[in-house]
């Protein structure tokens, strides 16, 4: 399951660096392309960062048809939020459409071939893994946080992604 | 849970398994399965020479063969039975996809799409392909020695098809496995490649060496006198083609409740099919899709007492 887990990150982390290599993020004194699994980074690594796409894992998803035993899915949640690039903020649902934009294009093919990222150079491991669409769920105009200057828009996409575990059912 | 008898227990499986061996045809003998010999064997190592299929769905089994009655006495009441027209079928949805999958799904010659030469006329099973490379001494079943080249030739992943260059001969070709029959050389093209076209005995390159090819599984033919390669970039079937494939089948009920039951069918050809693929629902709108494999039964004799059987059900009921 991490080998599926770490293949649907990377392959949509080199995918953002490709289509917008600008979208970058610093984390722990470091750059890189603006997309986090939140279960890989130090617990309490401070507040999210705008402009990001932070994933996290959910629940086990069932295959409609039970007969396809082999194939696993998990729900995958993509949250992102933009305070904007204007102080006046005013450009927030432009922000957010072109991080919408982004998020659609790097799942585009929703598929992938699935790597072991344990060993460098990584390892073919065999087996392709796909993912439904995303989900836009609906944009949240925050309020003013914290005194900020700035409202956020967030959004939280869904999707299901599946895979053939390394263990067989 | 055991009946009263003590011997009786309710079956509980969760899935199919299917294993098949191919029928000699020159001598037309099918591969038997033993069950006092083999019955309990381990699921992922069936006995040689089984090959597992993987999972199958949709595991149906049907029988068509006709009771007639006789009647006598004034009455004409029924005085006995017999059994007339043998028939059986069996059909299931092969969930994996594979070379043996699509040749049993299909039933006719399963055609090895060559590498092609890139001036060839192109054909739908593929155009003249690149020339063969011969295979050295010293090569076997799991490791092909092909010279000092071989990594420049081929690549680990690669898919190959390894069998001798056709000999203008007549019947059965394909080593381990009849892939085809030839009634006359013209019908072929007298091509060379015909065998490699049609073999059953292709593999994928694990890893290369300095002078040979390592084999992910191990050629169900062996290494042929006079085999030669060429790279496989697709599998074929037709709808249509004049040969039946014949085949041993062995499907397994997995022993969920700890009995197992087998289903041997002695000899088996692919019969008419309506659908030829399934969707299996993922999530809207993905889909596994599966290979549907109708067969029928065709009769062997039963080696202890001379009965013509079409399949045989046995029961363990601990494994």
């Amino acid at each position: 399951m991490q080998f599926a887990k770490d293949s649907f990150y990377m392959t949509l982390r080199a995918r953002l660096a490709s289509r917008n290599p600008l979208r970058t993020v610093v984390v722990s004194g470091v750059t890189r392309p603006a997309i986090v699994v939140v279960e890989n980074e130090l617990p309490g690594n401070g507040e999210r960062l705008p402009n990001t796409f932070y994933i996290e894992w959910g629940e086990s998803v069932a295959v409609l048809d039970p007969q396809v035993r082999r194939v696993r899915g998990m729900m995958c949640r993509i949250g992102y939020f933009t305070c904007g690039n204007v102080e006046s903020g005013v450009d927030r649902g432009r922000m957010v459409g072109e991080l919408d934009s982004e998020l659609l294009a790097i799942c585009n093919p929703a598929c992938t071939g699935k790597q072991d990222y344990t060993q460098s150079p990584s390892v073919n491991l065999g087996t392709g893994m796909f993912w439904t669409y995303p989900k836009l769920g609906a944009v949240n105009a925050g309020e003013k946080r914290d005194g900020a200057a700035q409202g956020r828009m967030e959004r939280v996409a869904e999707m299901a992604m599946y895979f053939y575990p390394e263990v067989a059912a | 849970m055991r009946g009263a008898s003590g011997t009786t227990q309710q079956l509980v499986s969760r899935r199919v398994r299917a294993y098949f061996a191919a029928v000699d045809r020159a001598s037309d003998k099918p591969v038997i399965f033993d069950p006092a010999k083999q019955g309990a064997f381990p699921l992922d190592a069936p006995p040689s020479p089984w090959m597992e299929l993987g999972e199958v769905a949709n595991f149906k089994r049907s029988g068509g063969t006709q009771v007639g009655e006789m009647r006598a006495g004034a009455r004409g009441a029924v005085a006995g039975q017999y059994r007339a027209n043998l028939d059986a079928k069996v059909e299931c949805d092969f969930l994996e996809w594979g070379k043996l999958q699509m040749a049993l799904a299909g039933g006719s010659q399963h055609m090895n799409v060559l590498a092609e030469d890139p001036n060839a006329e192109a054909r739908a099973t593929g155009g003249r392909p690149l020339a063969a490379v011969a295979v050295l001494a010293g090569s076997s079943a799991g490791e092909l020695v092909v010279g000092n080249d071989a990594g420049a030739r081929f690549a680990a992943g690669d898919w190959l098809a390894v069998d001798a260059d056709y000999q203008q001969q007549t019947g059965y070709v394909g080593t381990g496995i009849a892939g085809a029959y030839i009634k006359d050389p013209a019908d072929v093209g007298r091509d060379i490649n015909y065998v490699r076209r049609v073999t059953f005995n292709v593999a994928q390159v694990a890893q290369t060496t300095a002078s040979s090819l390592l084999l992910e599984q191990a050629l169900w033919g062996g290494v042929p006198e006079g085999a030669a390669i060429q790279k496989v970039v697709a599998f074929t079937d037709r709808e249509g083609g004049s040969f039946f494939q014949e085949w041993s089948a062995l499907f397994v009920m997995e022993e969920d409740s700890g009995g197992r039951v087998c289903f041997h069918y002695p000899r088996l050809m692919a019969a008419a099919a309506v659908e030829r693929e399934r969707a299996m629902a993922i999530a809207a709108p993905m889909s596994a899709v599966a290979l549907h494999g109708v067969f029928t039964a065709l009769p062997h004799v039963d080696e202890n007492d001379g009965e013509p059987v079409l399949c045989y059900r046995s029961y363990f009921p601990f494994v």
